[in-house]
């Protein structure tokens, strides 16, 4: 009895020290991966992403209402024939001090454009031919072909200004200090554990951050990162499994905060002989019952996708052609039939059991399958193999789940544009249609948006009538947070893995 | 000094052993992670960018990836023969990732034994003293319901409970004691008990049979006959006698935990050595997969090294044997 009393009274004792340990305006989160780097400019996914948007700022970004926001660039104009960018920088300072100037933009880009360097968006961007700094407060970039999509490039966090004086010397060190012009200061990186970030005080941006200090602790299992929100060991948790999401959504003293960001869908390789015929594309598009998708991976929570994964309000969306498809199996079998296929065929379809819901669209797509006599085996591997399958397209079709890089209607370039690399994590291997080709060369670059938005109207058509890549569902991106962290928005649509901006808004109150 | 002589050699010999027994492992690891599909340069650069061939390239060259597999082999290994374990593909050393996580590892590990010591023990000295009657039963299948439950399910209850409902103890992760004393501390617990709950259990059975053999012993007889008392009898007598199977189960059992620490370690997101492998295996992290398992095979055998050495301490009649 006694040991028991003397537990409790320790437990309780160690209780109150705790609480008074925890320092004000400091933010817990929850992030679902270690990055596996800071480097500025790779991708390696969205967890490094919203540590770079915490410490960064580009010319411009992406804002809370997801349009550009005007960043370290005070104003930008784009010249009539979208050749040239003038960009005009504001007075901010850099967390060692120093200013941002036209030089520190000139050597970020330089070392974006290093042919021999790791940059995520070095194709999109290379477009850039010179950069010019004609006075320390103005940047112009002279692009070779013209192009209205590139300031959505700029914005992305692969994109963010660094110090010339850093990158000198450390441009070939992946484990230097950060240093960036954003909202936090680089504190600390326990291997394994946890990124420490401390406000920056010479913030550009009048009385932001209201956070003193940020710690991103990784948080791998699901399970386990839902249950540190719900006791209250971190503030916010990103990548919400669905099956938690009602649960965190109804409370009490947790809240969802959600867009609809990523689709899935399916990408195929053109060289497996019935995935080169659109017909098959067609029918298998006919064939899924998107609710089953939706039911089996997604514990029910999702939006269909009936034509093109090309969210409402932005460029290209058709209230006419978001439903080209419909559930019909007779229409499947009658495609199936048109191509040579009347029996259907065996195919392999590459998923990944690492995330359950792509193995579970993986599923879900075997059985709707069956039922136009297309045999599949599924092929599971880990997400690395996974990955590298598709990098040299190891696979008669895949689950895609992805999303648009940018909100400009160019992140179609991605998934359609042949080109001379046809094999690409997001397309659909070995797909090369010149008419695709044309209009999205086009669409990049017509600077009026009336005669733009039609020959994105053109895409759409061609796209849907060659369906290289079937879409099934908007998949839900929930943050969640616990009551009393106000500020962090879960940026629209494709931008979701960019909310880490908006944590120069977020407060937490006890 | 014959026998200091002898027991010098005892201790060599384990040694050598466990350098070979070491250098098969790093081996066996070195190959599989070539073996394993998946590339490490893509998942580094990220592989929904796309990265350029010329960055993968370049990636890879700057890593020493495009070598031949055997000369990255035999880099590898003369690096390790000198205690460098290399550096982990995002450019910070290997043994800065293991030391952050070895500790808190190790940390765990011995929280558990001494919470399973603590439980198991006594409840295996009482189960013994009272064998064939109502407690012995009880414990006995309070110790076979112990060992069949799988951690991930007492855990998961542990924290419904006592975190979740109750909100008395945090759910997971790991604070630094220079942040919070306390805090550390109220982290540990619930790992610790999962842990070393199915470790009570065993302890308490290997106690309970030790002690039963031999209270069944003649000299315990004579003792009675003697006319000691029974209490006497059982702390002087008994429990030193029964105490090194004990020690022996509770030894293995550190050991077995260097490696046995990954589901608790995940459920609680405790950030030791098991979070580490797990999460650079996905990574195809090679020189960070490779330092790690080094790493807990090294401390694995270390640990059994010293179970021996200390039960040789411990019983003269062992130490006589081998000379």
């Amino acid at each position: 009895m006694n040991i028991v009393r003397k537990l409790g009274l320790a437990t309780g004792l160690l209780a109150l020290m705790s609480t008074s340990a925890i320092a004000e305006g400091s933010l817990w989160f929850g992030l679902s991966a270690e990055p596996s780097s800071l480097d500025t400019v790779v991708q390696p996914g969205t967890a490094a992403r919203t540590v770079k948007l915490a410490i960064h700022r580009g010319l411009v970004n992406y804002g809370i209402d997801g349009k550009i926001s005007p960043e370290l660039a005070e104003s930008y104009e784009i010249s009539e024939d979208a050749r040239t960018y003038t960009f005009h920088l504001r007075d901010a300072k850099f967390h060692d001090g120093s200013p941002v100037t036209a030089a520190d933009v000139k050597a970020t880009f330089e070392h974006i454009l290093d042919p021999n360097g790791k940059a995520a968006f070095r194709n999109e961007l290379s477009i850039i031919d010179a950069v010019e700094t004609p006075d320390d407060k103005t940047v112009v970039l002279k692009l070779s072909t013209p192009s209205v999509a590139l300031i959505g490039y700029l914005a992305l966090p692969e994109s963010v200004i660094v110090p010339a004086a850093w990158l000198a010397e450390n441009k070939d060190n992946p484990t230097a200090t950060p240093i960036g012009a954003g909202p936090f200061t680089f504190g600390e990186w326990t291997r394994g554990q946890e990124i420490v970030l401390e406000k920056f005080d010479d913030y550009y941006k009048e009385g932001k951050p209201a956070l003193d200090e940020i710690h991103f602790v990784f948080y791998g299992d699901e399970n386990t990162r839902v249950n540190a929100l719900k006791s209250g060991d971190v503030d916010i948790i990103d990548y919400v499994p669905a099956k938690d999401a009602e649960a965190l959504k109804a409370g009490p003293g947790t809240e969802l905060i959600s867009t609809y960001g990523p689709f899935m869908g399916l990408q195929f390789n053109t060289k497996f002989e019935p995935f080169s015929k659109p017909e098959v594309r067609q029918a298998i598009a006919y064939a899924v019952d998107r609710s089953a998708i939706i039911n089996t991976a997604f514990n029910g929570i999702g939006a269909p996708i009936w034509g093109l994964a090309i969210p409402e309000g932005y460029m290209g969306y058709s209230e006419a052609k978001k439903d080209y498809f419909s559930h019909d199996i007779e229409k499947a079998r009658e495609l199936m039939a048109k191509a040579g296929y009347p029996d259907g065929f065996e195919a392999r379809l590459l998923a990944s059991s690492q995330y359950s819901f792509h193995q579970n669209t993986a599923v879900a797509v075997q059985s709707e399958l069956a039922k136009i006599g297309i045999r599949l085996t599924l092929d599971l591997p880990d997400w690395a193999t996974r990955m590298s399958k598709a990098g040299n397209a190891d696979y008669d079709f895949a689950v895609l789940g992805s999303l648009g890089e940018i909100a400009d209607p160019d992140w179609l370039t991605n998934y359609y544009y042949g080109g001379d690399k046809l094999v690409r994590t997001n397309n659909s291997p070995y797909f090369d249609d010149p008419e695709i080709n044309g209009l999205l060369d086009k669409g990049r670059a017509t600077v009026d948006p009336v005669a733009r938005a039609e020959v994105y109207d053109q895409f759409v058509d061609r796209a849907l009538e060659l369906s290289p890549i079937v879409y099934f569902m908007w998949r839900q991106q929930d943050y969640a947070v616990r009551e009393g962290v106000t500020g962090f928005t879960n940026l629209p649509g494709f931008l979701t893995f960019q909310s880490g901006y908006s944590l120069e808004n977020t407060k937490v109150e006890d | 000094m014959q026998n200091i002589g002898a027991f010098g050699f005892a201790i060599g010999s384990r040694l050598v052993t466990a350098i070979v027994q070491l250098w098969v492992i790093a081996t066996l690891v070195f190959s599989l992670m070539y073996i394993m599909p998946g590339d490490p340069v893509l998942m580094l650069l990220g592989p929904d960018s796309n990265p350029t061939p010329e960055a993968i390239a370049a990636t890879r060259a700057q890593l020493g990836l495009d070598q031949p597999v055997l000369s990255q082999y035999v880099k590898w290994l003369g690096g390790a023969m000198q205690g460098n374990l290399g550096t982990s593909l995002d450019g910070y050393p290997v043994a800065q990732y293991i030391g952050n996580g070895v500790f808190k590892t190790l940390e765990l590990a011995f929280a558990a034994i001494l919470v399973a010591s603590l439980i198991g023990v006594p409840l295996g000295i009482a189960a013994a003293l009272n064998r064939g009657r109502f407690l012995d039963g009880l414990l006995t299948s309070v110790a076979t319901l112990g060992i069949s439950v799988p951690v991930y399910i007492l855990g998961s209850l542990l924290i419904l409970g006592l975190s979740l409902k109750l909100g008395w103890l945090p759910a997971s992760g790991y604070t630094n004691m220079s942040r919070s004393v306390a805090m550390h501390f109220e982290k540990l617990i619930l790992p610790a008990i999962t842990l070393g709950f199915g470790l009570a259990a065993s302890i308490a059975r290997m106690t309970r049979s030790s002690m039963l053999e031999i209270l069944g012993k003649d000299f315990v007889r004579s003792l009675r006959a003697r006319g000691m008392s029974e209490r006497r009898i059982v702390w002087r007598h008994v429990l030193r006698n029964a105490a090194i199977p004990i020690v022996t189960i509770i030894g293995l059992q550190l050991g077995n935990l260097m490696g046995g620490t990954v589901l608790v370690e995940a459920l609680f997101n405790w950030p030791g050595l098991s979070t580490l492998l797990v999460t650079a295996v996905s990574n195809r992290n090679y020189p960070l997969v490779q330092g790690a398992i080094l790493t807990i095979a090294a401390l694995f055998i270390l640990i059994n090294l010293c179970v021996d050495l200390f039960y040789t301490l411990l019983d003269p009649r062992i130490r006589r044997k081998r000379a």
